[in-house]
């Protein structure tokens, strides 16, 4: 071939091309404007169906009408956003919802990953899968794994939990976060497992057990706490400091007073925010230590927390705005400075 | 001599027609990676739950710095917009930069601020700041109020007073819409490797706002406007989202970008003395990841938004790209130890050689071209059908390109809902590569002179307004 006729070659290709993608675009535009308009009654029709059902008032099981897959599930999935377990298991009478029901059963055992997932959200989404889903939180894929750990906040089993507190030390971060999130909103029927975690010989993924352990606020936790305050890790001694917060007594305030010599300094910080929350004003000197601390988060939860303590906490900032270290003169003078209503706001970061 | 000139003008000829096929070759590669992470994170978004993220604890708290400059007449709109966006953790940090005008006062009044001394950590030197103020109406207001230093400055003084272990640099008069945080901070609670992600931005030019947002996304009618929204939609549709399989991204977008707060400072936030500033942060945390093994990883994510007008004017438009072409080779020339370097694996060995011979230097080898062509006309010494076929073969090429993107749009996105903005942009698609794509190599070889011969002035931005009156500022 000549040079002319490659580039002719090339330039009817880019025009046979050019022209397919403009027929794509024309086609497709058409028929999303076509589908949209032929499925707005349907739409509508089915949404009523399904407050209907959820409303209980409707004796016979109504039939929705034919809609495609992807709207069936938008539709549901705008129903079910706000709804709890219960309600989600009323939809199951709808013949619609058994067959989504079915074919998210189905998906779930699908080879590629994208189906497993899609399987996942689907029976999130219809309040099912009991019997597929907790098989996938060992699944390969990440992003599996992660939405069945989402899928544990509905329908927990001390199997489940264990399972997600295993989850903690997982490689994927969507999964750690994910099993630390659930277990979160799973509140206290996680207590027993965690208990029996940090008290077990091999531990994984403390850090993570013992921020989640701080949420639930439970006396039983401080004695398993309080054997890792001498860790070699210091997001774990951070973390007893957390739950020792959540718990408060005199035991868990002498401890906080000394991890705040702690070396590392988000234990520093972890405690002298502690102390603060708890309102322990005989802690005031320590913490006023604490305000020219050579860590800032030190200085600054320090600070914080002597302006949670009231009379005696303001006694301390203004001795240290008008000491001789610089870095306590600032972090006293900025924390003095907080109106009473920013204060808290910034006590919560 | 005129053989000696016909025939370095045919070897030139040969040279440009390789740089052509090497060029059309990786971009065939980034609309092919494109459109598979489209397909990609079109199944792992498939009815994902956001609103779920609404109240979890995993997501981090986003600091969004917005550094504002003599905005007076806006500046009360784009920081409630700013406040309506939906995080769960999420504190607006505005920096005055030095305004000449009423901004500060705005703010104060609408917000009913209060001043607090201005101590913070000041990791990284700024121009001094005059006070910070904090909101009583809206706790997560922060207003830092400092000395003019431009907008890396004001953004490195917005990063000092953050608090957020993500940073968001936002123009304060960029439109973002209410969830694309949450799209946005995806990368950083799906990986541990990610320092920064972008977003998409997309010309608002002649869409219709309300309460700073886009109510109805229209193609605008302005020539000028519609080339660069065929062009923004090329540049991050393709462009940005082809990298993300092929050695990442060098560029987040200085109007929509989400960054660890703390790689930021350790890399010593924004460069002042650069009209490239957002390309050299990217480049510097990608460069000291790999150096030290810790999280390096840019991504581009394609569906959270942000919409942005774009100059109507010659001159102006002019001037922007001049200075981002300035931006590009100054930064290219501060990293060049990454050019070829195995030691950054695709960064050095893909992303930069590409950034250099295409952006760089593409538009100084099209003028070449487009030159060689003219003079080997007129000495005969190339075939007059053999040039226009290749001129044809250009431009159908690059029509291709805009088609494919507009079809990526409709399949992915579909912003536009009417038929006279698909034609619209199927207009500004075809005569975009007729007579606008020449005007841009002009102003980026000027850029480029204007490298060389040392200026580094920023010029200034005009702005309509979306609807209202805009005061001019500092692009």
């Amino acid at each position: 071939m000549t040079p002319h006729e490659i580039l002719v070659a090339v330039l009817l290709a880019e025009a046979g091309a050019s022209a397919a993608c403009l027929g794509l675009l024309a086609g497709h535009t058409a028929y999303r404007k076509i589908r949209a308009a032929w499925l707005q009654p349907r739409v509508r029709a089915t949404r009523a169906i399904v407050a209907r059902t959820l409303a209980g008032n409707d004796g016979q099981v109504p039939v929705f009408p034919r809609l495609p897959l992807d709207q069936a599930v938008r539709v549901l999935a705008d129903a079910t956003g706000s709804l709890d377990t219960a309600a989600r298991a009323r939809l199951t009478m709808l013949p619609a919802c058994r067959r989504l029901i079915s074919r998210g059963r189905r998906w779930c055992a699908s080879r590629r990953w994208s189906r497993r997932l899609r399987g996942v959200r689907l029976l999130t989404m219809m309040g099912a899968g009991a019997d597929t889903v907790p098989a996938l939180l060992d699944d390969v894929r990440p992003e599996v794994r992660s939405e069945a750990a989402a899928w544990m906040g509905h329908h927990p089993d001390i199997g489940g939990i264990n399972r997600l507190i295993r989850m903690l030390g997982d490689d994927s971060l969507s999964c750690r976060l994910t099993a630390q999130e659930t277990l979160i909103r799973l509140g206290r029927r996680t207590l027993g497992p965690i208990i029996s975690h940090l008290e077990g010989p091999e531990p994984a993924a403390l850090a993570s057990l013992l921020l989640i352990a701080a949420r639930l606020n439970d006396s039983s936790l401080r004695e398993p706490a309080l054997a890792y305050r001498t860790h070699p890790d210091p997001a774990v001694r951070a973390g007893v400091a957390g739950v020792l917060t959540s718990l408060g007594g005199s035991e868990a305030v002498e401890a906080l007073e000394v991890l705040l010599q702690d070396p590392a300094s988000t234990v520093r910080a972890a405690s002298a925010t502690g102390l603060g929350v708890l309102g322990h004003w005989p802690s005031a000197p320590l913490l006023a230590g604490g305000l020219g601390d050579r860590a800032w988060e030190v200085r600054r939860a320090s600070g914080l927390a002597l302006g949670r303590l009231g009379g005696p906490g303001r006694l301390y900032l203004r001795r240290g705005r008008q000491g001789a270290d610089p870095l306590a003169v600032d972090m006293a003078r900025q924390v003095l400075d907080l109106s009473e209503r920013a204060a808290p706001e910034l006590q919560g970061r | 001599m005129t053989e000696i000139l016909t025939g370095a003008l045919a070897a030139f000829a040969w040279a440009a027609l390789a740089y052509f096929v090497v060029v059309n070759g990786t971009q065939t590669a980034l609309l092919t990676s494109a459109a598979a992470a489209l397909r990609r994170h079109g199944l792992r978004i498939w009815e994902e739950d956001r609103a779920g993220l609404l109240s979890s604890t995993a997501t981090p708290p986003i600091s969004a710095v917005a550094p504002a400059y003599n905005e007076e007449a806006t500046i009360a709109a784009s920081v409630q917009a700013l406040l309506a966006l939906h995080y769960p953790a999420l504190e607006i940090v505005l920096v005055n930069d030095g305004s000449t005008d009423a901004t500060l006062e705005v703010l104060i009044t609408t917000f009913d601020l209060y001043q607090v001394h201005p101590i913070f950590q000041s990791r990284v030197p700024t121009q001094p700041v005059r006070g910070l103020y904090r909101s009583r109406v809206h706790p997560g207001l922060l207003v830092v109020d400092k000395d003019n230093g431009g907008k890396a400055d004001a953004l490195n003084a917005g990063l000092n007073c953050a608090t957020g272990a993500l940073v968001c640099s936002i123009d304060a008069d960029t439109l973002i819409e209410p969830d694309a945080l949450l799209r946005l901070v995806r990368p950083f609670i799906t990986r541990g490797d990610v320092v920064a992600a972008g977003g998409t931005i997309r010309v608002a030019n002649g869409s219709r706002v309300a309460d700073g947002r886009v109510i109805d996304a229209r193609v605008p009618r302005r020539f000028l406007a519609g080339c660069q929204t065929v062009e923004y939609l090329r540049a991050f549709l393709f462009g940005r989202l082809g990298w993300n399989y092929l050695g990442g991204n060098l560029v987040i977008s200085g109007a929509f970008g989400l960054f660890c707060r703390d790689a930021v400072l350790d890399v010593g936030g924004y460069v002042h003395d650069t009209v490239g500033e957002d390309m050299e942060l990217v480049i510097a945390l990608r460069r000291r990841g790999r150096e030290e093994g810790t999280a390096n990883r840019v991504d581009f994510v394609p569906d959270p938004v942000a919409w942005t007008e774009v100059p109507e004017t010659l001159r102006v438009l002019g001037r922007q790209r001049d200075r981002w072409h300035r931006g590009l080779a100054d930064v290219l020339r501060r990293h060049r130890r990454v050019l070829g370097n195995p030691r950054y694996r695709g960064l050095g060995l893909v992303v930069y050689p590409y950034f250099v011979i295409v952006e760089l230097l593409g538009p100084l080898v099209e003028a070449l071209g487009l030159l060689a062509v003219t003079a080997g006309l007129a000495l005969n010494a190339v075939d007059g059908t053999f040039a226009a076929l290749f001129l044809a073969v250009a431009y159908g090429w690059g029509v291709l390109l805009n088609l494919t993107v507009l079809l990526l749009e409709e399949l992915g996105y579909r912003r536009y809902h009417r038929w006279s903005d698909l034609l619209l942009l199927l207009l500004w698609s075809v005569v975009e590569g007729i007579g606008y794509r020449q005007l841009t190599v002009f102003w980026r070889i000027r850029g480029l002179w204007r490298y060389v011969s040392g200026s580094t002035e920023w010029g200034t931005m005009t702005r309509s307004g979306f609807g209202t009156a805009r005061a001019s500022s500092p692009d």
